[in-house]
């Protein structure tokens, strides 16, 4: 009996993954401005857990970057970055719905391996980092004529 | 934790049966930071006949994930026991809870300074408790790469809330746990590697000194039938200790864009050989290669190397060497992102030097040069893992070509097994030839065709001597059922040990295919 509900769950639990942004953006609204010691929690755990996929630099065995900015790269196509430090719509809500529900070849990752303040954290620290270090898509580049004013 | 959102993580998203009613679900999931609590959840499942199911950290992909092996089991999940308890750089050896894991053990070890190497499995992210206890491998010399056989001592929590431990922790005062496994007596530690007789809550490890060098080279031979020579030369020299594991080749591989040589090698019941010497000849190209690593001082690393380099020309007629690199260790950024040398390398350098990474993710999901996992039905997010055990002889690897081959004809999937396929060492006295199709969330259609091909691999390999080494839940029963000598008395000794410490049934019912009295009937096989 428990086997067949929790089917139903986990179905359940694909179909909210597809509304992922849509929901997560609803839960989000109430933000409040992150405070200094949880972006450097987030950032220490950001380094700890998430940077094994998502950092930044070399890939491995002559790949140029990483598995996460890879398959990031490919999906959107230079309109986001690749990198999760440099996106300003990763909400608190929305760091947990993929990391809890996964998507594609991210795994869902449990609560022992990062809570759900840690997740908090996280997105906290993309807010500041995204700041520090904003992305720029290769298509906004100035032209030449532009610089030279 | 009994929330769908905290639950859900629990399942295994590699199934071939993700969605199906076949699937394994969890009810809940506990999480003790302390041995004294996993004795307390122990005791109370004892009391109420909960069965549970221990995990450590780590995906376990392909092999199952966290999933248990009955529907409605409550996870022990042990990622909060998290601590390195020791490591010990002049005994080579480390002491570990079952949550730490290899990023763990390697990020403590580099902390400190410390000169001795983990050997660790790709992706890294799993823990060498767990690993190890589900006969995991790894990348560098053999008595390491074999991660259970390097276990050296356990502490156990079995179904009475007892607290074991094995070889010399059994002995109080003993300073020499990580250091003699056995102790006297029986040794059960066999017991908790894919078994269900209790819940490892630490382990040690022996670990490898850090070489001062690494050297690589590649041995390639013209013919063939050359492969079973060249098989028993590099036995030779793996059984002496003189290099870490061999990679398999064939500069063959370079043809598959050719329609006619992919006709020839999938041929059913295989080409002759005349036919592959003759393909090997007009493209100028040998058979099949080895590339061979060597660790430790640059001396016997050089006098290793100029050895094989000897050995092979004596041994095989035609056979070559190409020089690869000599690099002393630890190795720079540059050199661990990617391996140089004269030949384009088979090796994924960072787990070659014991340095954990997940940068062999990129065969999962969007990657682009790696098709592996993406068929004609869209890109495919997960794998399942059949990869038997079989004889280290060229003959065998024949004949598994041939058969895995064959057998494949009948899916309508994506092929495993040419004649070109060769076997993977991680074992240092056995091969493995894996069968890894795709798998996907989205796809049941497609999960239903490889669950069936699983299936009747299993069976094939079976009436060939070949069983599989590792395998999800929900073909563990399958796998454990063809290891039947003796109307399976393995299976039923196994189980009169089970009912008799565990007479509740509540330590991972079905894991390892051993079922307690209580719920035997749940056998699927």
């Amino acid at each position: 009996m428990r086997h067949g509900v929790l089917i139903l769950l986990g179905f359940a639990s694909v179909v909210i993954g597809t509304g992922i942004a849509k929901r997560a953006g609803a839960q989000d609204r109430q933000a409040t401005a992150p405070q200094p010691a949880q972006v450097a929690e987030g950032k220490a755990v950001f380094q700890r857990v998430c940077t094994p996929c998502h950092g930044t630099g070399w890939g491995t065995d002559g790949a140029p970057t990483l598995p996460g900015p890879t398959a990031l790269a490919l999906k959107y196509k230079g309109q986001v970055s690749p990198l999760l430090e440099q996106r300003t719509d990763l909400t608190p809500a929305l760091v947990k719905a993929y990391v809890r529900n996964g998507t594609g070849g991210m795994p869902m990752f449990r609560k022992t391996e990062i809570t759900d303040s840690q997740i908090e954290a996280v997105a906290a620290y993309f807010k500041e980092s995204a700041k520090e270090n904003p992305y720029i898509p290769p298509d906004s580049t100035p032209k030449k004529s532009e610089e030279s004013h | 934790m009994t929330n769908d959102d905290e639950v859900n993580p629990y399942r295994d998203t590699f199934s071939t049966v993700w969605g199906t009613s076949d699937e394994r679900i969890p009810s809940a999931a506990v999480s003790p930071t302390t041995v004294e609590q996993v004795q307390a959840i122990v005791r109370a499942a004892g009391r109420y006949k909960i069965p549970l199911f221990p995990i450590s950290t780590g995906k376990n992909f392909a092999y199952g994930g966290p999933s248990p092996n009955l529907s409605g089991s409550v996870i022990v999940d042990l990622k909060r026991m998290n601590k390195v308890l020791e490591v010990d750089e002049g005994r080579h050896f480390a002491l570990v809870e079952p949550g730490v894991s290899y990023f763990d053990l390697y990020r403590y070890i580099q902390d400190r300074g410390l000169k001795v190497w983990i050997d660790c499995p790709d992706p890294g992210w799993g823990s060498p408790v767990g690993n190890s206890l589900d006969h995991g491998i790894g990348y560098t010399m053999g008595y390491f790469r074999d991660h259970f056989g390097a276990h050296c001592g356990m502490e156990v929590v079995l179904a009475n809330g007892e607290v074991m431990r094995t070889g010399m922790g059994a002995l109080p005062n003993a300073k020499s746990w990580q250091d003699f496994k056995y102790g006297y007596g029986p040794d059960p530690s066999g017991l908790f590697a894919q078994g269900n007789y209790g819940i490892v809550t630490k382990m040690g490890f022996r670990l490898m000194p850090q070489p001062e060098y690494y050297r690589t080279g590649l041995i390639t031979v013209p013919k063939r039938q050359d492969f079973i020579q060249l098989v028993k030369t590099v036995n030779y020299m793996s059984d002496s200790s003189l290099i870490g594991e061999p990679l398999y080749g064939t500069p063959l591989q370079s043809l598959m864009a050719n329609t006619a040589f992919r006709e020839l090698i999938d041929k059913p019941g295989g080409p002759s050989d005349a036919e592959m010497d003759q393909a090997a000849s007009d493209n100028h190209l040998h058979s099949w290669s080895v590339e061979l690593q060597f660790y430790g001082p640059e001396k016997t690393c050089l006098a290793n190397w100029e050895y094989a380099k000897d050995r092979f020309a004596q041994d095989i007629p035609g056979a070559k060497s190409v020089e690869g690199e000599n690099l002393k260790v630890p190795l720079t950024a540059e050199q661990l992102h990617s391996a140089g040398g004269d030949f384009p390398s088979l090796s994924r350098r960072n787990t070659t030097q014991g340095v954990p990474s997940l940068g062999i993710w990129k065969t999962i999901g969007r990657s682009p040069g790696f098709p592996g996992f993406v068929n004609t039905e869209g890109p495919m997010e997960g794998h399942a893992g059949f990869i038997p055990i079989i004889p280290r002889t060229g003959e065998a690897v024949f004949e598994a070509q041939r058969v895995f081959g064959d057998t494949m004809r009948e899916f309508d999937l994506p092929r495993f097994g040419s004649a070109i396929g060769t076997p993977v060492n991680w074992y240092q006295f056995a091969f493995q030839m894996g069968f890894v199709p795709s798998t996907s969330r989205d796809n049941p259609a497609h999960n239903a065709k490889v669950d069936k091909a699983l299936r009747r691999m299993t069976e094939v390999c079976a009436e060939h001597g070949w069983g599989d080494y590792r395998s999800p839940p929900v073909y563990q029963d399958l796998v454990a059922d063809v290891y039947s000598f003796n109307n399976h008395v393995l299976r039923r000794f196994n189980e009169m040990l089970k009912d008799a410490v565990d007479p509740n049934g509540i330590l991972a019912p079905g894991r390892g295919g051993v079922w307690p009295q209580r719920f035997r009937g749940m056998r699927k096989a």
